[in-house]
């Protein structure tokens, strides 16, 4: 029975190796045990040729007091040697002193600026984020996207976003001054190492636009847009996946790379033309109910627990009870579709009537996640992993009709 | 003590031909050991050895199969004032139980072990013969059962890679 690998966590002592690694190509850890063995040698040095002439030196400790104070070319001057021996080894402990100083300030403004470049390029990487939202691909209107996913992603803040497209160095950096924290990282749609840079594996979400920049057409935007959903596939299985197209044709292509949700924007907005000319007013009404700002729109929220196995017409009458809301329909199988799916797995197989089994492992197979149902009727009974689709009650403000 | 257990031996489907065979019965009830559980106890554990089988006096047990996955889900309750008994099968053969049985009440057995079920067989050969063939019947049921089982499996596996082709 083949088991599914379980995603290590994204543990500290892994974190810190990473730290370790930047650290020694750096040639850090070197340089801090030529800087100890020197503290040590010269200091002990020191205070062994003075001791008995200066009372600045009185224990060895004074002497390591003494070689810090120097090698870091702070200089304090509250102990000195007064020897001349004692004064020559000083004078070489000093010309130590400045070149390491100077060599260490270099390396850490280097390293300091080679981070900025990388992140500026969209070279990073993103090891130490776990649940993150990945958003692959660019559009012209990126900044109204991301500011709007923001908004709709209580708790999602932008340094949990990660953009991966090539739209280039000066359209990004915009975008990142805009939303502090929000990375980029430079590369194609379909290229598997960007996947791996973004640490994709241990992402929440991705987002796999249509990506129009570069004169592509349709068929080959809708065609990058599957490959990236099957190199997803490949490295991040357990990952919610929403992928736009333009053409239909690409539809069955995304559901065999296992896209979790399939969004053809073209389609609703000739939808949107189409119902506006047929009835007037009902775009109006569409775009209200999709606007989910200032706690308006149609949202998805989660059903108390003793409501699963009772029927939506009791659901409904309780949500207009608590809140005067409506509530329209609901959400079946809603999370993770893998997890889902083998919790699913696992409650079939627990019959001794084969049948009923056979049956069973067939409804796991045809599970649809967050499958909508629209209004089903007082009778229909409410599965376990449900979500309410709530249409929260007009208010004065958004409600011309009353004044 | 005996004139009870003679009273469910009588009472239980795997005896039922032995109406005539009155002196085999009072036998096979001296052969009988008597045997309790209490609530939750586990009375057979699937996968282990067993050599006994099981008529139940009192009570209510659960038989119990586990998934692949480890999880328990029950396959029958059986109870005393049905007739109930299990393990059956270990009359026949030595080999490992197919599901557990966990009593569902405090519980009262009469328990017929391979050996004496035997030898009493051989005491009185025409009632060995006639509860062997029942036992059978009951296999054959089971088999036929597993038979049909098989031809589902196969039909949903055919037509599973069917759609694949």
């Amino acid at each position: 029975m083949p088991r599914p690998a379980r995603r290590p966590p994204s543990s500290f002592s892994e974190r810190l190796h990473h730290v370790w690694h930047a650290l020694q190509t750096e040639h850090v850890p070197a340089m801090v045990l030529y800087f100890l063995v020197t503290l040590v040698v010269s200091g002990g040095l020191v205070y062994y040729i003075e001791r008995s002439r200066n009372e600045g030196f009185r224990s060895l400790e004074d002497g390591f007091w003494w070689a810090l104070v120097t090698l870091t070319t702070i200089g304090y001057g509250d102990r000195y040697p007064i020897t001349t021996t004692g004064r020559l080894v000083a004078g070489v402990v000093v010309l130590f002193g400045m070149g390491m100083v100077g060599v260490a300030t270099a390396k850490i403004a280097s390293i300091l600026v080679e981070r900025r470049i990388k992140e500026g390029r969209g070279l990073s990487e993103t090891h130490d984020l776990t649940g993150h939202f990945v958003i692959m691909g660019w559009k012209p209107d990126m900044h109204l996207l991301v500011k709007e996913v923001l908004a709709a992603h209580p708790g999602l803040n932008a340094e949990h976003l990660v953009l991966i497209n090539s739209a280039g160095e000066e359209a990004n950096d915009g975008l990142r001054g805009q939303f502090e924290g929000l990375r980029y990282l430079h590369g194609e749609l379909t290229d598997p190492l960007v996947l791996q840079r973004a640490n994709i594996a241990r992402a929440a979400k991705v987002f796999v636009l249509a990506d129009a920049t570069g004169g592509r057409s349709d068929q080959e935007i809708d065609a990058r847009t599957v490959m990236a959903l099957m190199n997803i596939e490949n490295l991040a299985p357990g990952v919610y996946t929403y992928a736009e197209v333009l053409d239909r044709q690409y539809v069955d292509y995304l559901r065999l790379a296992h896209c979790d949700e399939i969004i053809l924007s073209r389609e609703y907005g000739r939808f949107m033309l189409v119902s506006a000319s047929a009835s007037a007013g009902i775009s109006q009404a569409l775009l209200e109910l999709m606007d989910i700002s200032d706690g308006g729109g149609l949202t998805g929220e989660a059903i108390p627990a003793e409501f699963a196995g009772r029927t939506f017409g009791e659901l409904a009458a309780r949500v207009k009870a608590e809140s005067g809301r409506l509530l329209i329909g609901l959400l079946e199988n809603t999370g993770q579709p893998l997890t889902i799916k083998r919790k699913a797995l696992r409650e079939a197989q627990k019959t001794a009537n084969v049948g009923v089994l056979v049956e069973n492992l067939r409804r796991v197979k045809e599970l649809v996640a967050n499958r909508p149902v629209l209004n089903p009727g007082d009778e229909y009974v409410i599965g376990t992993h449900a979500r309410a689709l709530v249409l929260p009650r007009g208010t004065p403000a958004t409600s011309e009709a009353k004044r | 003590m005996n004139r009870e257990r003679r009273r469910l031996l009588d009472a239980c489907p795997l005896f039922q031909d032995l109406a005539g065979e009155s002196a085999a019965l009072d036998d096979l009830a001296l052969s009988c050991e008597n045997q309790r559980a209490a609530a939750g106890a586990m009375v057979i554990t699937e996968g282990t050895e067993g050599d006994a089988m099981y008529v139940i006096c009192a009570g209510r047990v659960r038989v119990e199969k586990h998934t692949l996955y480890d999880d328990a889900y029950t396959v029958t309750v059986l109870a005393g004032s049905e007739g109930g008994f299990f393990g059956e099968l270990a009359l026949l053969d030595r080999e490992r139980r197919s599901a557990s049985v966990v009593a569902e009440s405090d519980c009262e057995f009469v328990v017929v072990s391979r050996e004496r079920f035997q030898a009493w067989g051989d005491r009185h050969p025409a009632a060995g013969l006639l509860t062997t063939r029942r036992i059978a019947q009951h296999l054959a049921g089971r088999l036929r059962r597993a038979n049909a089982d098989i031809i589902t499996l196969f039909s949903a596996l055919v037509e599973e890679l069917e759609q694949r082709l």
